[in-house]
């Protein structure tokens, strides 16, 4: 997707002094290329704490899911090995 | 670096591969930290905003359409999350409670910037025919007439679609007021 934004704009846009190009940046994966350059000069790796976040957040997932899993296995091997009591014939 | 393209990360995160989404954080991290820097102005609330919004993303990854770009899905999450932490830091003023911001203050500063991204978010979340008609007459400053001929629609029906946008708009700004 080509747009005729300018540079001055976006810079403008990327400092929050503009706003009107909200819609625009939001869709326009050129201007998203270009900010990602004026934006990537000076930000911080984030990537270690979310990545952290994340793992909990997984294990924490797989342990409930492995969790799940036991306890209705449990249960059917419950099923299978109690006895169910016979009528007796009359 | 992984050479794999952003849906073919997705795809992998998808289905349970951490490394995949890592990849995806690094990669785009600057962009996300520079769109939340932009709506906060400040460094250390725009590093929380970009971690929560790759920490929501990672959790709504199903949802996720492949047909959308990742950054920009990215960018609307995390965009979303800054206004909402803007939002609350206003909502919850500082421990010196006796001090009004004036218009040269860094934090009043930051509520008009917030005020105008809180705009801007409520015109994006617009239907499609309200937002084009709104925003051609509201941001480009068109006649209706022109509106009604550039959107292809009948006169009446643009200024009532211009009259129901500023209604949905300025319903959503009450929380600014």
């Amino acid at each position: 997707m080509t747009c005729d934004i300018s540079d001055d704009r976006l810079q403008a846009y990327a400092s929050g002094a503009e706003a009107t190009l909200h819609i625009h940046v939001s869709e326009c994966g050129g201007c998203q290329d270009r900010l990602a350059v004026i934006w990537g000069a000076d930000s911080p790796d984030v990537s270690g704490p979310t990545m952290r976040a994340v793992r909990i957040e997984a294990f924490t997932r797989d342990t409930i899911e492995l969790s799940a899993h036991l306890i209705g296995d449990f249960f059917k091997a419950l099923i299978m090995l109690v006895p169910v009591p016979r009528k007796e014939p009359e | 670096m992984d050479q794999r393209t952003d849906p073919e990360l997705v795809a992998a995160a998808q289905g349970g591969d951490l490394q995949a989404f890592e990849e995806l954080v690094r990669r785009h991290q600057s962009f996300v930290f520079g769109a939340a820097m932009r709506v906060t102005q400040n460094r250390s609330l725009a590093e929380d905003v970009a971690q929560e919004a790759f920490f929501r993303a990672w959790r709504k990854l199903d949802s996720f359409r492949g047909d959308a770009q990742v950054r920009s899905w990215l960018y609307r999450i995390a965009t979303n999350i800054a206004l909402n932490a803007v939002t609350r830091s206003r909502e919850s003023p500082s421990s010196e409670p006796d001090r009004t911001p004036d218009a040269a203050t860094p934090e009043r500063a930051m509520v008009e910037t917030a005020t105008r991204h809180a705009l801007a978010a409520l015109v994006a979340d617009l239907p499609e025919d309200l937002r084009r008609p709104y925003v051609l007459r509201e941001f480009e400053e068109r006649s209706y007439e022109e509106i009604s001929q550039v959107l292809g629609i009948p006169l009446n029906t643009t200024r009532t679609r211009i009259h129901r946008a500023r209604k949905a708009v300025a319903h959503g700004m009450e929380a600014w007021r």
